[in-house]
């Protein structure tokens, strides 16, 4: 079976939820992903992704306990599925093999 | 310390909304946790801001993505159920999907001054087309909005000698009544007005229809209460009333006992028999009806009452098969009275058409062909954002270059650009009906107020006809928009620039044509702007002049009387009842009037709250009038025009504080008949004298009939005296010749002025009723009014045109600076590379911008220059305009904006052309 292969943001995402510890949920995900690249990025299209990841069946959530700081609302906590490991295996290789030999090449360019 | 952590409420809603259920909670949750740690650190206002700001980026972004997975599932079901229907869709991708409609969105957002400029631009556009759609379609509607309403006909007859004018009497309505098979319901009706004088309330003067019972049955609704009208009550000339629903909330107070009640209506005691539904409004816009009845003197001059008929085409029945009946019996009556009844021309018109006077098909042509001339303002405004778009499109060549290659269609591409056309000009639609919908709720309450009612079926709102419309010209928009562009862009030259892609990007080579594009598009805004900017000024100063006296503590009226005759006719005013009586009998009517109004004029003197009455007869001869200067050439005429004659009171000059420049005043001994005295104010004396004195001159009026030699020539007048100009209708005073109003030669109507001691005089204005009624019920004070507040609401209607002409203008200004823009910076960029390999080889970077700048300058120069030819030639067209007046400012200031806007779309590209790495600059090439 063919499949997709992982976009920019969602392997931003997916290892920013490899990262973190504990409860893994919006929130921190955000915060860290805008901590490691330095980037602000749109709280909104996080949200999107992470929606997106788990139709593909790539990360999994489920609903914890509310607090009163959130109005009673409960947090929708993730974590990366078997499958969205091996994706992102198969995405880290093939940007290794796109950048063996780039190194001096980019030397003389500079 | 507690802090409020609640997020704003209507952002909070606005979010929930927004967001698909099943995330809805815990995103909610998410945000509402850091709105708490923001508010934590003490800033509130900034966490509110960040709230609505993330409510705003979650709704767009979920909006979209919910677009995208619709069309997902969509597809998905498409390729389930059928293949060979998905075949199908294949070959028909070049259809605009769910993916082209979130693009476009995307490019909405992502190309903001863009979207900003043309959604302007096209809003006002479709405003403008929306409007005058919905007053043409009211115009020349023929439904009524009662039962059977469309099949309502007016019947009239047509004066062959005079074209445009129409008449029907007591005489047509009897005949037509007993002899028309395919009209039924034939009924009468004739508006008056009557002062309504009830217990412990202000008199007031109301429109009082006198219709016939048939009138009732003709517009087929029951009363509310009570009954409504019937033969009997006509033919024994009843004093009894129906009431309408709004004057029985208002006037009294819902009272379910109201049936029996007596009111007094001018000279008359009436009784309530019945009070119709709420919306009742037959036959124009009416709230009293009594019986139409006619005394034995009055049927004996059947032949010269006026009456308004109407009935409805009885089944089977058109128009022009009721034109054909009432044709033979036209000719018949012809034979039987041929001192009423000939060259005349009976005409059945649907009643709406009638109320408007639309008789023939050439009017609804000319109505038509107006809205599509406004219409055109679209397509200009259309074909400016066209070029925007097109400008845009030329940068993302490369992009279609691609798509191109991998295998999309051109009527794939092209379908994708008229998406993204679509959504502007949807966004334009949506902006341009709230528009029309706030002016035409304005136009609706000043046509109110300049005509003193509208028929009941006329309502200026956003129809769904009228959305439909909106729509319809989104498309065309986006037609234009999108298309035309879109082809251009996808043309023969797609392959040429994918060849380029490898090399820099692409590139739309667009040489002469461009320079042609920017040239026009300078010149076309130098032309019209200035125009604009002149009328805009000129309706500015008008409806935000000083009036020059202090108008609040003035009352304006008109006062009338019962049967005596008044000028106001028709539908809308009420009618010259004045043929209803005989000559012998009219002239103790007026005899009464005058007798009537001079004591009403001395009792209100009398009055302590009052500081000065003056009488003030506009417009009281009606014939025209022309005025010859004895000392100067025969040759000098002014052009009649009545309005500037005016007869006033010995006390109207002292009444406003206007002093008297040369000469004097008006004295009682000149206010008798055969007096010579005339006054003139300053405007009228410099137009016809010039620098010498006007003291002394002479002239006089000549009287002439539809334009042929003078006759009547009146007697000879010597102006003895000059005022300071003053005008309270016109802000720009116009020449004026004043004459005493003599007491035993007025006319009614008569217009009364009242100062009052107080700074607002509308707390005088029910005394002044009281006063009027008390001296004789049938004394009638129509459109009485503070001079304040006319003023406001005939300013109010010129600040509604204003504002539409600047919003207008600056929409045109925007586009045409955004379209130069555009333009100047794409030729500039286009030249980059060149500016860089110049730089990299050495060139001096001060003469390289010279050369380009030299370029850019010469286009826009030549472009002032064609504008400025432009505008003289469109003002000597014209007659009158920016030049004409001498308003050169409009003119330097358009040029000088274009110039500007010109140069700084060039500056940018021009200094990161400079900034270019030679490398960079040879690689590329």
């Amino acid at each position: 079976m063919s499949h997709q292969g992982l976009g920019d943001f969602e392997q931003m995402v997916l290892l920013a939820i490899l990262h973190l510890r504990g409860e893994v949920y919006g929130v921190p995900i955000v915060d860290e992903i805008e901590r490691r690249t330095g980037r602000t990025v749109s709280r909104a299209a996080v949200y999107i992704t992470l929606r997106r990841l788990e139709e593909k069946g790539l990360v999994s959530s489920w609903m914890s306990d509310s607090t009163p700081e959130r109005g009673g609302k409960p947090r929708r906590c993730v974590r990366v599925e078997p499958h969205g490991l091996m994706l992102l295996r198969e995405s880290r290789e093939a940007v290794n093999k796109m950048w063996r030999g780039i190194g001096p090449k980019l030397e003389e360019i500079r | 310390m507690t802090i409020r952590s609640e997020p704003p409420t209507l952002a909070r809603r606005l979010l929930l909304s927004a967001l698909p259920r099943d995330t809805r909670d815990d995103i909610d949750g998410d945000l509402r946790e850091l709105y708490v740690r923001r508010c934590a650190n003490g800033n509130v206002t900034s966490a509110r801001a960040w709230y609505w700001r993330e409510t705003l980026s979650f709704s767009a972004r979920f909006l979209v993505e919910r677009l995208r997975t619709r069309g997902l599932k969509r597809r998905r079901v498409r390729d389930d159920v059928s293949p060979a229907r998905s075949a199908s869709h294949s070959r028909r991708g070049a259809m605009p999907s769910a993916i082209d409609a979130r693009l476009a969105l995307r490019m909405l957002v992502k190309y903001p001054g863009l979207s900003f400029v043309s959604i302007a631009g096209l809003s006002i556009a479709i405003a403008i087309g929306v409007i005058v759609f919905s007053v043409v379609a009211a115009v020349v509607d023929t439904r009524l909005p009662l039962p059977d309403g469309h099949r309502l006909v007016a019947m009239s007859n047509a004066v062959l000698a005079e074209p445009g004018q129409n008449q029907s009497t007591l005489r047509d309505y009897t005949s037509w009544r007993s002899a028309l098979t395919s009209v039924r319901d034939v009924s009468a009706f004739t508006i008056v007005g009557r002062t309504l004088v009830i217990p412990n309330a202000s008199p007031e003067l109301v429109r009082v229809v006198r219709m016939s019972a048939s009138g009732f049955q003709l517009a087929r609704s029951a009363p509310l209460l009570g009954r409504t009208v019937h033969d009997d009550d006509e033919r024994g000339d009843a004093r009894v009333v129906v009431i309408g629903y709004d004057e029985w909330q208002r006037r009294f107070a819902a009272n379910p006992d109201v049936i029996g009640k007596r009111v007094r209506l001018g000279s008359e005691q009436y009784t309530i028999i019945g009070v119709m539904p709420n919306g009742f409004r037959f036959p124009v816009n009416d709230g009293y009806w009594i019986p139409l009845s006619f005394g034995p003197q009055e049927r004996a001059r059947d032949g010269v009452i006026p009456l308004t008929i109407a009935g409805r085409l009885a089944g089977g029945a058109t128009t022009e098969s009721a034109s054909a009946q009432l044709a033979a019996i036209g000719i018949r009556m012809a034979a039987a009275y041929p001192d009423t009844h000939t060259g005349l021309r009976p005409l059945v018109r649907p009643y709406t058409r009638a109320f408007f006077d639309i008789d023939n098909a050439g009017s609804i042509y000319e109505a038509h062909l107006f809205q599509l001339f406004i219409g055109l303002v679209l397509v200009v405004v259309a074909t400016n954002v066209s070029i925007l778009v097109y400008a845009r499109t030329a940068t993302r060549a490369g992009e279609i270059a691609v798509r191109t290659a991998l295998g999309a269609s051109r009527a794939r591409v092209v379908m994708q650009l008229f998406a993204e056309s679509l959504a502007m000009c949807a966004t334009a639609a949506i902006v341009g009906l709230v528009l029309a919908g706030v002016v035409l709720t304005q136009v609706q309450r000043a046509a109110q107020h300049e005509l003193g009612t509208l028929p009941f079926w006329i309502q200026l709102r956003l129809s769904p006809v009228v959305i439909g419309y909106a729509l319809l010209l989104a498309l065309v928009g986006a037609a234009i928009t999108g298309i035309v562009p879109a082809l251009k862009a996808t043309g023969r030259r797609v392959q040429a620039n994918l060849q380029q892609l490898s090399g820099n990007g692409t590139r739309m080579q667009l040489g002469r044509a461009w320079t042609t594009l920017i040239v026009a598009q300078v010149a076309v805004a130098v032309t019209v702007l200035p125009f604009a900017l002149h009328f805009a000024e000129e309706v500015v100063a008008s409806s935000t002049g000083n009036v020059g006296y202090p108008a609040d503590a003035f009352l304006e009226a008109s006062v009338a009387m019962e049967s005596a005759g008044a000028e106001r006719c028709g539908w809308i005013g009420f009618c010259d009842r004045s043929t209803d009586t005989s000559a012998a009998e009219q002239s103790a009517l007026v005899a009464r009037f005058r007798d009537r109004a001079a004591e009403f004029v001395r009792r209100t003197e009398s009055d302590p709250a009052v500081a000065g009455v003056a009488v003030h007869a506009r417009n009281s001869e009606r014939v025209e009038i022309e005025r010859v200067a004895s000392s100067l050439p025969d040759s000098l005429r002014i052009s009649s025009d009545i309005g500037r004659i005016g007869y006033v009171g010995t006390s109207f000059f002292a009444m406003y504080d206007l002093p008297l420049v040369a000469g004097r005043g008006f004295t009682s001994s000149d206010a008798h008949t055969g007096a010579t005295a005339v006054v003139v104010n300053q405007v009228f004396a410099r137009n016809q004298f010039g620098s010498e004195p006007a003291l002394g001159r002479r002239l006089r009026f000549v009287h002439r009939q539809r334009g042929v030699a003078p006759l009547d020539a009146g007697p000879w007048l010597e102006i003895v005296g000059v005022v300071r100009d003053f005008d309270s209708d016109a802000y720009e005073p116009q020449g004026r010749i004043y004459r005493p109003a003599v007491a035993a030669e007025l006319l009614p109507p008569l217009d009364i002025v009242v100062r009052t001691h107080t700074s607002s005089a509308a707390a005088f204005a029910p005394h002044l009723r009281e006063l009027a009624a008390a001296v004789d019920p049938a004394l009638q004070l129509d459109g009485l009014t503070v001079a304040a507040e006319r003023h406001r609401q005939s300013r109010q209607l010129s600040r509604w045109v204003g504002f539409g002409v600047i919003a207008a203008m600056v929409s045109a200004l925007l586009l045409s600076a955004a379209g130069i823009y555009a333009m100047m910076s794409f030729t500039v960029t286009k030249r980059r590379r060149e500016i860089g390999i110049r730089s990299a080889l050495g060139a001096d970077p001060a003469r390289v911008l010279r050369s380009v700048f030299a370029r850019a300058s010469a286009q826009i120069v030549a472009g002032i220059a064609v504008g400025i030819l432009g505008t003289v030639a469109l003002d000597r067209v014209a007659g009158r305009g920016p030049v004409h007046d001498g308003n050169v400012l409009a003119l330097v200031f358009v040029g000088a904006m274009m110039a500007t806007v010109g140069m700084l779309a060039a500056v940018g590209p021009a200094r990161r052309g400079l900034a270019i790495q030679p490398t960079e600059a040879l690689r590329e090439e």
